[in-house]
C-alpha cells in the first residue's frame, strides 16, 4: 500500500531576483514498511523533500498525496491534524521540549489529539519501554544522552502510530555505538509496526542498513536503488 | 501534564525574567488599589464629615429657595413651628428615618470683652446633633475627641461652642462669657448672653474662624422666633437616601419645601469624587499600560527564544490556535500571579497603615486626622480581572505572529 507519492514535485526559493530551484520535479513513491534514505549532498533538496512530504513545508508545484488524501487543498488545521495522527518526526537535534520530562514529551502528541491523560501516560510508558527507557521516563532531555534524547524522540514519533516516520539526519549528532543503537532501534520499529521510515541523511552508518536508497542531486533523483541484503 | 503546567514550567525557565514581570504587575494592581483604597478614604471622609461631624444628615427640607437667598432675610424663608411639627410627625411614621432634627442659622456678631467678630452659628438640639455625630467614624484623630471642653445639653441652655479659629481670635479661654448681638427675624437688635464652654474644630478652615455652635433654644431666644431654618434627616441606613427623599417629594408635593439628599447640597463631595475619579482613571490606564507592556515585552522575547520549539509542537500537530493559547496562558499566568501578589501588596499595605495609624493634614480638615487606605472590593476585583484580561491579550500578537510563521522556518530557527 503506497503511503506517500509525490508527483512533478517542485520548490524554489527566492533571493532577491535569483530563483533557486531547490526541488525539481520529483516522482517518488513511498510503500507501508519501507525503509528509506534520502541522500545526497548538501543543499541536494534531501531536507526539502522530507519537509514538503512532511507537510511541513508547501511546494510551489506538484502533488503530494498522503494515502488517499491529496495534501493540495488541506488547510493548515487539517494538516496539523494530518501531521499528529498519520506522521511521526525525529529530528537531528532531538527537538525535545525542555521543561518536559521524557514521559511527558512522548505524552505531547497524544495530549495535542486530545487523548486523556491516564490514556497518553499508559501509551508513553509502553513506548518508552519498547525504545528501553521506561527507567528515565521521569528525567528531563538535559540530563539524558544524545543517544536517549534520540530514543525519547522516536517514541514520541511512534506514539500516535503513525504509517510515516520522516527523520531528519537522526543520527548526525550521534557517536558510532549510540548511532548503531538507533538505527537497530528504527529498524526493529519499523519492522514490527509496519510504518515506513523515510531518512534524509548522509551518514553511511545508516545508509547500509535501508532497504532503499534515493539519491538525490540537484534537487533530482539521480538513482533509487532497493537494496538487497540489510545487515 | 496539562497545558497549565507546561504554561508554569516554561515560566520557570527565566525566572528572573518572570519575576521581574510578576512584581511590575503586582506593583502595578497594588498602586492602583492603593491609590484607590486613599481616594475612597477621601470619599468617606468628606462624606462622613458632612453627613455626621457637621450633623447635616442624609436629607434636609428647607423652605424653598432658602437656601438661595434666605441669607438676606432669614425670617421670610423658616419653617414654622407647625412645619417642623408635621415633618416629625411624617419622619416618626417612616422606620428608615432615625431622627428629625430642627436647625436654625443665625448669624451676628460675637462680643467678648469688647472685642466683636462676625459670626455663622447653627443650633441645634444638643442631644440631637450629638445622636448624628456619634454616627462618624472618618476623619478621626488618635484621641478621638471631637471638642474640648465639656458637653452642651439641654440642661446648660446658655453654653454655646466656638471654633479654634475664633478662639485664637479673641485669645479667650473655656468658660468666658460672651454676648451674641445680631437683628433678630424682625430685623431688631437682639443680643443674648452666653458662656463658651466648648471648643471645636471644624472641617472646613473658612468656617473654623467663624463658626458658633449653640443650643436650639438659645438661637431662637436670639432670632426672637419659634421656627428653624430646615429640618436635618437622620436615616438608619444611608442607602434609603434617595428613596426616602422621593417618597417625602410626593408626601409634602403641595407644600413651598425643598428636600435636598446630602449630596445635592455638599459641593465638596461631588466635585472631589470627580477629581479622584478622573486622576484615577488616569492613573489606572496608565498602570496598566505598563504591566500589559511589560508582560507583552517578556512574552515577546520568550516567543523569539522559543521559534524552534515553536515549530516542533506545530509538527507534531499542533494547531495554530494551541500555539497562541500556549503563550496566552503563560502571559495570563504571570498576569495573575502578579495581581494576587498585587492583592497581597495591597492588604498588607492597608493594614500595616491601620495599625500604625498614621496622621495627616487632609484639605477637608483643619485638623490632624488619621488616613487610611480602604480595601474597596470593586476596585480590588475589577482592577484583578481587568488586569488578568490585559496581560492575556498581550501575548496574543506575538504569539499570533509565531504561529503563522511556516513551520519549516520555525524549525530552522537559530
Amino acid at each position: 500500500m503506497t503511503v506517500v507519492e509525490t508527483q512533478k514535485l517542485q520548490k524554489s526559493y527566492h533571493f532577491g531576483d535569483t530563483e533557486v530551484q531547490a526541488l525539481r520535479k520529483v516522482d517518488l513513491t513511498i510503500s507501508e514498511s519501507e525503509f528509506v534514505a534520502i541522500w545526497g549532498p548538501s543543499g541536494s533538496g534531501k531536507s526539502t523533500l522530507c519537509n514538503l512530504i512532511g507537510l511541513l513545508d508547501d511546494p510551489t508545484s506538484g502533488e503530494i498525496t498522503l494515502g488517499d488524501k491529496s495534501a493540495a487543498h488541506l488547510s493548515d488545521a487539517q494538516k496539523s491534524d494530518f501531521r499528529n495522527s498519520t506522521i511521526g518526526f525525529v529530528f537531528q537535534n532531538f527537538n525535545l521540549i525542555p521543561v518536559l520530562s521524557a514521559l511527558e514529551n512522548v505524552m505531547l502528541p497524544l495530549q495535542i489529539q486530545g487523548v486523556g491523560n491516564a490514556e497518553a501516560r499508559e501509551r508513553a510508558l509502553s513506548l518508552l519501554d519498547e525504545v528501553d527507557l521506561s527507567d528515565r521516563s521521569g528525567h528531563r532531555p538535559q540530563k539524558m544522552s544524545g543517544g536517549q534524547q534520540q530514543r525519547v524522540a522516536i517514541a514520541r514519533a511512534l506514539v500516535t502510530e503513525p504509517v510515516l516516520v520522516i527523520a531528519d539526519e537522526p543520527t548526525a549528532n550521534l557517536d558510532t555505538e549510540n548511532a548503531n543503537l538507533i538505527i537497530d532501534l528504527m529498524r526493529k520499529v519499523n519492522q514490527s509496526r509496519g510504518a515506513a521510515f523515510i531518512f534524509s541523511t548522509h551518514d553511511d552508518r545508516l545508509l547500509d542498513r535501508v532497504d532503499r536508497k534515493v539519491h538525490l542531486q540537484d534537487g533530482e533523483i539521480l538513482e533509487d536503488e532497493l537494496v538487497t541484503s540489510i545487515s | 501534564m496539562t497545558w497549565l503546567s507546561l504554561a508554569f514550567r516554561n515560566l520557570l525557565r527565566n525566572a528572573r525574567r518572570s519575576i521581574t514581570t510578576i512584581a511590575a504587575v503586582a506593583l502595578g494592581y497594588a498602586a492602583v488599589n492603593v491609590f484607590g483604597g486613599f481616594a475612597t478614604y477621601m470619599f468617606t471622609s468628606i462624606r462622613e464629615a458632612y453627613i455626621y461631624d457637621q450633623a447635616n444628615g442624609h436629607v434636609q427640607i428647607w423652605k424653598r429657595d432658602a437656601r438661595d437667598y434666605g441669607g438676606a432675610d432669614p425670617g421670610a424663608f423658616l419653617l414654622s413651628a407647625e412645619d417642623f411639627a408635621e415633618i416629625k410627625a411624617a419622619a416618626e411614621k417612616d422606620d428608615r428615618i432615625e431622627l428629625a432634627a430642627g436647625m436654625l442659622e443665625v448669624r451676628g456678631n460675637v462680643d467678648y470683652d469688647g472685642n466683636q467678630s462676625f459670626f455663622l452659628g447653627r443650633a441645634m438640639v444638643p442631644e440631637e446633633q450629638d445622636q448624628i455625630q456619634e454616627k462618624a467614624t472618618a476623619l478621626r484623630g488618635r484621641k478621638d475627641k471631637r471638642f474640648e471642653g465639656t458637653a452642651i445639653t439641654s440642661a446648660t441652655p446658655e453654653s454655646i461652642g466656638i471654633t479654634t479659629g475664633m478662639q485664637k481670635n479673641f485669645g479667650l479661654k473655656l468658660g468666658a462669657d460672651v454676648t451674641l448681638m445680631g437683628p433678630d427675624v424682625t430685623g431688631q437688635l437682639n443680643g443674648v448672653n452666653a458662656q463658651v464652654t466648648q471648643i471645636l474644630e471644624l472641617a472646613s478652615e473658612k468656617l473654623n474662624k467663624r463658626f458658633v455652635y449653640l443650643p436650639l433654644e438659645l438661637a431662637q431666644v436670639f432670632y426672637t422666633t419659634e421656627d428653624v431654618s430646615c429640618v436635618r434627616l437622620l436615616l438608619k441606613n444611608e442607602a434609603d437616601t434617595d428613596f426616602v427623599t422621593a417618597d417625602l417629594k410626593k408626601t409634602f408635593a403641595d407644600r413651598d419645601w425643598e428636600i435636598f439628599t446630602w449630596y445635592e447640597i455638599s459641593d465638596l463631595y461631588g466635585r472631589t469624587k470627580r477629581m479622584f475619579d478622573i486622576i484615577f482613571g488616569l492613573v489606572f490606564v496608565i498602570i496598566i499600560t505598563i504591566s500589559t507592556m511589560s508582560v507583552l515585552n517578556t512574552i515577546g522575547m520568550a516567543v523569539v527564544e522559543r521559534t524552534k520549539e515553536i515549530g516542533t509542537l506545530r509538527a507534531i500537530g499542533l494547531k495554530r490556535p494551541g500555539v497562541v493559547r500556549l503563550f496566552g496562558i503563560e502571559s495570563g499566568l504571570l498576569g495573575l500571579i502578579g495581581a494576587l501578589l498585587g492583592l497581597l501588596i495591597t492588604v498588607a499595605f492597608s493594614l500595616t497603615v491601620r495599625a500604625i495609624k498614621p496622621m495627616w493634614d487632609p484639605p477637608v480638615s483643619s485638623r490632624s486626622v488619621v488616613w487610611e487606605i480602604k480595601l474597596v472590593p470593586e476596585y480590588l476585583v475589577v482592577s484583578f480581572v481587568l488586569l488578568v484580561l490585559f496581560t492575556f491579550i498581550a501575548a496574543i500578537a506575538p504569539a499570533r505572529r509565531a504561529a503563522r510563521q511556516p513551520v519549516v522556518d520555525s524549525l530552522g530557527h537559530v
